[in-house]
């Protein structure tokens, strides 16, 4: 130690006393700071929340999820690890991860509580479906490869018996890593095409709002015959042409509707009016979120002049709905103006979820009777049949200005609503006629 | 039965009642590794009860011999979590460290005099050492990590690195408490010791251990040296910064396979210490990356509470860098105060030997060697609570590791020694004692 050479023997002592107090105070300090004094550090207790959860996942095998007849979606063995789909082309948007390198989607992401909360037997609560995995096959199916959503729901109940979709690219939520996760980033609004995220301007399915605004309103049906040159100019600026230039002369709702006549249904718009068309839309609950047991639904519009208005009424202008959405609007005509709240889960472990439930009565049981007579003739238009009793219909295109269209049809029968919608094509809805007839001879098929 | 016999056997009672509330604790939390503490019970019942009655019947520390007796039943608790095969093998290193620890005692005894007489030699012993060290490891060494430390021996594996640290001690004793040269002249000649170390371990790649040397260093020359050296000493950390911050940041940027063998070496070098510190100063930034460590260890620490945990996260390097991150989650933050209270006594009671040692070489071998402990305690677990960059050695004590375990085992041996041989030097040397240390100013 400093001796006679420094002449200050004792503070080397001292110092080196304080110093290895202080060290050692500020470990003992860091250590109760970061986790040994519980409350003392909020940061450190959301981390131990964190941990304690992802750890008590660890040792949890997840629940598995079941289509209606108790058939497997997913079926886990090992546990802290998403279980496999055993139909993953179908089911991938719908069921989706939940994984703590690239978070969670889909219903593993709303469930993942249920589906992780483990029971003695080490595994989390089973989670039966109201989709039939038939049907859902049937469903992704009939996108034949292209990106877009099928959507089957029961008009009894409003169950969603199917909804698959495609993205740009298959999804297959089996072989979810880096290198994947990264492919299905790069193609823009990857995750939005699964038929319940994504709201874009309906085509001209939206006319089923249209028409039921305009006899809602009471309009008279011989007052609004119409003949059509193939274009209408909206008053205060702006034209409406019909798809493709075609011009169909003399024309009544039936045969307007049968059509799509873009002209007829602006000038129906317009005599209706902004107050009752947007009424209408409301009450189809156009604008508002809507809370489903496995998503919220959003739509939006945005009627500021007599061209938007024009535009609105065809299904165009600044109107977003899902795809989910316009199946509701489909299915509300076909069961006399009820809509029904969709659900897809039926059971959570022990416990029965959702069952019938009313969520709004848009339209009276009169309009609803005649769009939905508007909506059989377009189906006799389309040669769409069912195996028993009637079918109805409505397509819609909406042009993204681009060259490239939106397309959808909706198509109801007594007990069933479908909605098929493919994106970004250059086709026109008319298309989708055929794998609409697929799809409902699936449905009956598996019925 | 005479009082020693009496107090071993009384000795031996505690560490035994001890070891059985370690176990009856690991049975509480956690069954399955009661299996394996069997198998370590006898060796860490026999090096405690050994610390224990050997300082009791020499009048060492048994401030020191407590310590280390808690903390290498901690380290034996940790070991039991791992099973019983990696039990068997540690107990085989606990035992054979715990022999080296005698053999470095008594070599010290038998050597002392002549270290003293000819402490020129020894000096060049130690640079020999060295230098020895990083010819064999760049000639036969293995990399692990990145780290060319490891020279291995048919199924043995030896971190030569390890070795460095009780070469430089002993040399840097020698420097300040045997060589006839003036302060200035012993500052350079440790100075130039230092960096022939820093050399061989920047070419090695372990900058864990040249942290710990450079604070060994400082810690000597600001002990031993006039207030001057310590201020070469601030210049030099000063120039240190203003040339290492900005070539490290230089250097990070280069492409690492360009260039000569040198510039190769020294860009890969400044890659890993701009990665720790970028790690250090945005510790959420790559959780699934390089910060993957400091995170598992951060998770550990905040789910290990006060008591301990019950489920615990899988921590990296969980019985060597993160071994007291380990401590802490199965027991608890009151065992890991416990745990630094342990090093702060070893440090205090190196000190205290220091300061009654009969002359500055041992002196400095003493409080050194309680420093390398202590030291190397803090900076893993400062690193590992995030307080400063993290970086790569042992635990003392918790940690497994062959080569470490023996040369701790000698540092600690060599305090035990050391304390028992000052007490009688004490009674009968009060006017040395109050030279070196006792006269206040």
């Amino acid at each position: 130690m400093k001796t006679n050479e420094t002449g200050r023997p004792g503070r080397s002592v001292r110092t080196l006393w304080a110093l290895s107090a202080a060290a050692a105070l500020i470990m003992a300090g860091a250590l109760l700071y970061l986790g040994g004094m519980p409350g003392l550090s909020a940061q450190a207790e959301s981390l131990r929340e964190k941990t304690q959860a992802a750890l008590s996942r660890e040792a949890t095998t997840e629940g598995d999820i079941l289509d209606r007849n108790g058939n497997s979606i997913t079926q886990a063995q090992t546990p802290g690890e998403d279980g496999r789909c055993v139909v993953p082309e179908a089911y991938s948007f719908l069921v989706g991860f939940n994984t703590r390198s690239f978070g969670s989607y889909g219903l593993r992401g709303r469930f993942g509580e249920a589906l992780w909360d483990a029971g003695k037997d080490g595994k989390g609560k089973t989670l039966v479906l109201t989709a039939d995995n038939l049907l859902q096959n049937a469903a992704y199916d009939a996108l034949k490869g292209e990106e877009g959503s099928a959507i089957v729901l029961d008009n009894a109940d409003g169950a969603v018996l199917a909804l698959a979709s495609r993205a740009e690219t298959a999804f297959d939520v089996n072989s979810l890593n880096a290198e994947s996760m990264a492919a299905y980033n790069s193609h823009e609004g990857f995750w939005l095409a699964n038929g319940i995220t994504d709201a874009d301007p309906p085509g001209s399915v939206f006319k089923i709002i249209t028409a039921s605004a305009a006899l809602e309103a009471g309009l008279d049906e011989d007052a609004l015959t119409y003949c059509d040159s193939g274009s209408l100019q909206v008053p205060g600026g702006g034209e409406v042409t019909n798809f493709g230039g075609a011009s169909y002369g003399d024309l009544d709702l039936d045969s307007a509707f049968c059509n799509s006549v873009n002209t007829y249904f602006a000038r129906l718009g317009l005599k209706t009016g902004n107050a009752r068309l947007e009424k209408t839309m409301r009450a189809f609950l156009l604008g508002e979120d809507i809370p489903l047991d496995f998503t919220t639904l959003s739509s939006s519009f945005s009627i500021a002049d007599s061209f938007d208005l024009a535009e609105t009424s065809i299904g165009q202008g600044k109107t977003a709905v899902t795809p989910l959405q316009m199946a509701m609007i489909a299915q509300a005509i076909a069961d006399g103006g009820v809509m029904l709240r969709p659900y897809l889960v039926s059971r959570v472990g022990g416990r029965t979820c959702s069952r019938r439930t009313v969520l709004a009565k848009p339209v009276g049981k009169d309009t609803a009777e005649r769009v939905l007579e508007l909506m059989k003739e377009t189906a006799a238009h389309y040669d769409l049949t069912a195996p028993c009793g009637w079918v109805g219909c409505k397509t819609g295109t909406a042009e993204l200005g681009d060259g490239f269209n939106h397309i959808y049809i909706a198509v109801v029968t007594p007990e069933y609503t479908l909605v098929l919608s493919r994106n970004r094509t250059t086709d026109s809805s008319g298309v989708l006629a055929d794998a609409a007839s697929g799809l409902l001879q699936a449905l009956y098929g598996a019925a | 039965m005479n009082e020693q016999t009496g107090a071993a056997v009384k000795t031996g009672a505690v560490v035994a009642l001890v070891q059985c509330a370690a176990a009856a604790v690991l049975f509480v939390k956690r069954p399955d590794s009661l299996d394996a503490y069997s198998v370590l019970f006898l060796t860490l019942f026999l090096i405690c009860w050994g610390m224990l009655t050997w300082a009791s019947f020499t009048g060492g520390s048994m401030k020191t011999a407590a310590a280390a007796a808690v903390l290498v039943e901690l380290g034996g608790a940790l070991f039991a979590l791992r099973g019983r095969d990696y039990a068997v093998k540690q107990a085989v290193i606990l035992a054979a460290s715990a022999l080296a620890g005698c053999a470095a005692a008594f070599a010290c005894s038998r050597l002392w005099r002549t270290v003293r007489e000819r402490p020129v030699r020894t000096l060049l012993v130690c640079a020999g050492a060295a230098a020895g060290v990083f010819l064999l490891l760049l000639a036969f060494g293995s990399t692990v990590g990145g780290t060319r430390a490891w020279l291995r021996l048919g199924p043995l594996s030896v971190q030569l690195t390890e070795l460095l640290k009780p070469v430089t001690l002993v040399a840097f004793s020698v420097l300040f408490g045997a060589v006839p040269v003036p302060p200035l002249r012993r500052y350079l000649l440790a100075a130039a010791f230092l960096a022939l170390d820093a050399v061989i371990l920047v070419c090695l790649s372990e900058l864990g251990t040249l942290l710990l040397l450079v604070l060994l260093f400082l810690l000597m020359t600001a002990v031993f040296l006039p207030a001057r050296c310590s201020l070469f000493n601030l210049a030099g950390i000063g120039g240190a910064a203003a040339v290492g911050i900005p070539a490290v940041a230089l250097l990070s940027r280069m492409d690492a396979g360009s260039g000569g063998t040198v510039l190769r070496k020294l860009v890969a070098v400044a890659q890993k210490v701009a990665g720790r510190v970028s790690i250090y100063l945005h510790p959420a930034r790559d959780i699934s990356g390089s910060g993957y460590q400091l995170y598992k260890a951060r998770q550990a620490l905040a789910i290990g509470g006060f008591l301990g945990a019950d489920q615990c996260v899988a921590v990296p390097v969980a019985d060597s860098d993160f071994a007291f991150v380990t401590l802490v989650e199965y027991f608890g933050a009151l065992v890991g105060v416990a745990a630094i209270l342990a090093y702060l006594a070893v440090m205090i009671s190196a000190v205290e030997t220091a300061q009654n040692c009969p002359d500055d070489l041992d002196c400095g071998l003493a409080l050194g060697s309680g420093f390398l402990i202590f030291a190397q305690a803090a900076v893993m677990i400062l690193g590992s609570a995030g307080l400063i960059p993290c970086t790569g050695l042992p635990v003392p004590y918790l940690s497994a590791g062959g080569t470490y375990a023996v040369v701790l085992a000698a540092m600690t041996g060599f305090l035990l020694w050391r304390s028992g041989r000052t007490a009688p030097v004490r009674a009968e040397r009060p006017a040395k004692l109050e030279r070196i240390g006792e006269t206040a100013e």
